[in-house]
């Protein structure tokens, strides 16, 4: 197996970064990363993307008469 | 008001209504994102109003594993799943894989970055930094919006639900090779998205 490009880590990132793949696969993905300066920079990002859905909160309901209608909905519900 | 879920799931349970508008308030539009991308627009509406009923009922037995906002949006998925299901829709693996063109064009043909199209220096060290600027975290929104279906589905219960892999092929009838290309595009695609707003200090998508 030969080193792997530049271009084969940027599709992998997920897998890596998940710790898929066989020990020498990724002892190569390593041994990539140590001489590459820009899939280090790469990688490092790309895991910052992976944490970023938790972070994310949707924007909060403000239509107020929506609320109310949910709120009406659940509070006979549990009545 | 609520300083942790726990104050707000003691609450909720109680049956009060401020507690309530609080949850809705908060966390309505995550989980209407969930129910869409699973289940599609047009019964989105339905399936989050079942899952709070389904939470009405179940809150009391809430084990509190995960956090509030985590429980809350498996519910919907469960929700949603079932009736995709019962609807016999099937997520649209359309456009499923997208391209990745945009990555696949900063390399040459030797598989190298092409110089110029190396990732930029982003500074911020945690989501958390990423998410703190306004104009970026509206433009990850907005991208996340267009995200296709499948794509957006599958980070949405991996990152934001926590689902294993096998447990998002049983939701989304799909295989894990699927899930995995799935969810490494839609990461990409947000890749992308940073690193260009980091370049040029503009969003990549218009409103």
């Amino acid at each position: 197996m030969m080193m792997p490009t530049c271009q084969h880590i940027c599709e992998h990132a997920s897998d890596y970064l998940e710790g898929e793949g066989s020990r020498f696969e990724r002892f190569l993905l390593r041994l990539h990363l140590l001489l590459c300066q820009h899939c280090r920079r790469f990688i490092r990002q790309f895991h910052l993307v992976m944490g970023l859905l938790p972070v994310i909160d949707d924007s909060p309901l403000t239509d107020e008469e929506e609320i109310e209608r949910l709120i009406e909905k659940l509070m006979q519900a549990g009545a | 008001m609520y300083p942790d879920d726990a104050t707000l799931i003691a609450a909720l349970i109680a049956r009060d209504q401020q507690a309530f508008r609080y949850a809705i308030e908060k966390y309505q539009s995550s989980m209407l994102s969930m129910a869409r991308n699973i289940a599609g627009d047009k019964i989105a509406d339905e399936v989050v109003q079942e899952a709070w009923m389904s939470v009405l009922k179940s809150l009391p037995t809430f084990e509190r594993r995960s956090t509030l906002k985590t429980w809350l949006l498996r519910i919907v998925a469960n929700e949603a799943k079932s009736r995709r299901r019962k609807e016999g829709r099937s997520i649209s693996l359309e456009a499923t894989f997208g391209d990745n063109a945009d990555m696949a064009s900063r390399f040459n043909d030797r598989g190298q970055w092409i110089t110029g199209r190396e990732p930029a220096e982003w500074g911020e060290s945690s989501p958390e930094a990423l998410m703190s600027r306004d104009e970026l975290r509206d433009c990850i929104e907005l991208v996340l919006t267009r995200l296709p279906e499948a794509q957006a589905a599958t980070l949405r219960l991996r990152e934001q639900a926590g689902y294993s892999f096998d447990e998002i092929c049983n939701m989304l009838d799909v295989t894990e090779s699927n899930v995995r290309v799935l969810l490494h595009r839609a990461r990409s695609r947000l890749f992308s998205t940073i690193d260009h707003f980091q370049s040029t200090g503009e969003c990549c998508e218009h409103p």
